[in-house]
């Protein structure tokens, strides 16, 4: 474990691990996209259209679990200064992004059929929004400053700050719904899921996991390739020299 | 040791009234701000006494947010440029009280004169008696949590080209829960409701605030710095 | 599957125009990311390599042992 931190044991580990990764991942992609797409029955209430719910619940998950992991790397960057930790919440970010961008296109795209507008003001699209601008801010300040290191352990603060509010956001902006909830909207229950819907599902979100898995090698990879360029190690690994 | 430190503080205070106070034309500038955001709302929605005591609550706050927001980039901005930032960070005291101290600076000079105009707005939205206190109580347990949270974000980005947009992309979203939990109070008093838990979250946001804000904001001097 | 469950396949009883937007968008993003990330890393190993090679055949100068084996 110890030697999986020092940037070249990563590298090459990570080099290692990303064909296997990948190729999971893409099983499972076409096993819960054949399985969601064709064998799950349609939807006694809302017919065909709850199929988004395949790429809409794992996006929505990820979405969250990617912030908790680039805080968590950001923490431990924080303190330890693990380079390894760095590339990992610097890489995370993007993906993030991506995902929680997703979860609000397919999820204004289900509420279309579902509740017959683009978008409501419902207490989870909300959240998910605001969550978006947070990726984007922490994004934005990585940008902005010159150093890597410095914008990384910067906006590793910015995304403890995140974390520390990403909780009382959700449960203030749900207070708010539930105090200017709208009566035209038809909220529909989520009723216990039955297992011919489940299990696709959880399919497709092992699937964004390992699709995240893998592109956080490449992008951590790159970063790390980025970051220690003046390193002999980077040259040595390019040119192939074990 | 102790009383080094109070006096380090009183200092840094001292200090930020007093330059506030040699260009006072430059600090009345997010006050008037204030005042023009919340006047462009009438001008934008209509004049309908109705209308405007229900939304009145959430433009005063709006205002008062964005007035923080503007008066945020000066914070570290003066300290950044004579060197006294430096001074800062190479003090033997903790550097978490001292910037608690700018932070008590800068809602003195940003969010007190807020506070204190707040009343002549709430008229002019319709909004009097027992709602105007609600909504005053609101502004008086917010707008130290926005000055708060802000010098995080004004420390994150203090010398960055495009500091302030930047600034104001970061800290909007995190501002969320006290701009719903004020207005919320302020609306529920408006409607006879009860406003009591609103406002104990509130309180529970500030105290949030004051133990790890200036923790964070320091951190992120000495990462800036380093 | 014969002509018709494919057309029913596609047509999602109706919705097919949401469910079908919502997939594909779902893999412009990923497949988009997943691609850029790729062609990063191979322009980062090309020039990395470029440059490698090239100070390998000059003459050595002083390496730079500062930041070589910390974490």
């Amino acid at each position: 474990m110890q030697q999986l931190l020092a940037p070249k044991n990563f590298y090459l580990w990570s080099g290692r691990w990303l064909r296997p990764v990948a190729w999971a991942t893409g099983l499972c992609t076409l096993t819960g996209l054949y399985w969601g797409l064709v064998v799950a029955p349609p939807d006694y209430q809302q017919g065909d259209s709850y199929r988004i719910m395949f790429v809409h619940v794992p996006s929505a998950w990820m979405s969250l679990f990617v912030y908790a992991v680039m805080a968590g790397a950001g923490a431990v960057a924080l303190v330890w200064r693990i380079k390894v930790a760095e590339v990992v919440a610097s890489a995370s970010a993007p993906i993030g992004a991506a995902f929680t961008a997703l979860a609000l296109m397919t999820g204004s795209l289900w509420g279309k059929p579902m509740w017959g507008t683009w978008w409501v003001w419902d207490a989870r699209l909300t959240s998910e929004l605001l969550l978006l601008f947070l990726y984007l801010g922490y994004m934005a300040l990585e940008q902005a400053i010159e150093d890597r290191r410095t914008a990384t352990r910067a906006a590793a603060v910015l995304a403890l700050v995140g974390a520390v509010d990403l909780p009382i956001i959700h449960y203030s902006v749900e207070w708010w719904h539930t105090l200017h909830q709208a009566p035209t909207v038809t909220r529909f229950g989520a009723p216990a899921i039955h297992g011919s819907m489940l299990a696709p599902l959880l399919v497709m979100a092992l699937a964004f996991f390992g699709y995240y898995v893998s592109l956080l090698l490449v992008r951590a990879r790159c970063e790390l390739l980025e970051r220690e360029r003046t390193n002999p190690w980077v040259g040595e690994v390019c040119r192939g020299i074990p | 040791m102790e009383r080094g430190l109070v006096h380090a503080c009183a200092w840094i205070v001292k200090r930020d009234l007093l330059l506030l106070w040699r260009h006072r034309a430059e600090a009345a500038n997010p006050v008037l701000f204030f005042f023009v955001i919340a006047l462009i709302f009438p001008l934008s929605l209509g004049p309908e006494p109705q209308m405007l005591q229900s939304v009145g609550p959430g433009v005063i706050w709006i205002a008062a947010l964005l007035a923080t927001l503007l008066s945020l980039e000066a914070v570290f901005r003066s300290d950044l440029e004579d060197g006294s930032l430096e001074q800062l960070l190479l003090s033997p005291h903790p550097l978490t009280l001292l910037v608690m101290a700018k932070i008590l600076s800068h809602w003195l000079t940003a969010g007190l004169p807020l506070l204190l105009l707040a009343p002549i707005l709430g008229l002019q939205f319709g909004i009097a008696g027992y709602t105007l206190g609600v909504l005053l109580l609101t502004l008086i347990l917010g707008t130290p949590a926005l000055s708060l949270m802000g010098a995080i974000g004004v420390a994150l980005t203090a010398g960055l080209r495009a500091a302030g947009i930047l600034a104001t992309l970061l800290l909007l979203p995190l501002y969320v829960p006290i701009l719903i939990f004020a207005t919320g109070a302020t609306a529920a008093a408006n409607r006879g409701l009860a406003w009591g838990p609103q406002l104990y979250m509130l309180g529970a946001l500030l105290m949030l605030a004051i133990t790890l804000a200036p923790l964070a904001a320091a951190a992120a001097l000495r990462i800036r710095n380093s | 599957m014969s002509g018709n469950t494919v057309s029913e396949f596609f047509s999602m009883g109706g919705s097919g125009f949401y469910v079908w937007s919502a997939y594909g968008v779902a893999a412009v993003v990923m497949l988009g990311l997943l691609g850029s990330s790729l062609a990063w890393h191979r322009r980062l190993t090309g020039q990395l390599r470029n440059k490698s090679r090239r100070s390998a055949s000059a003459p050595p100068v002083a390496l730079d042992k500062t930041g070589g084996d910390w974490p």
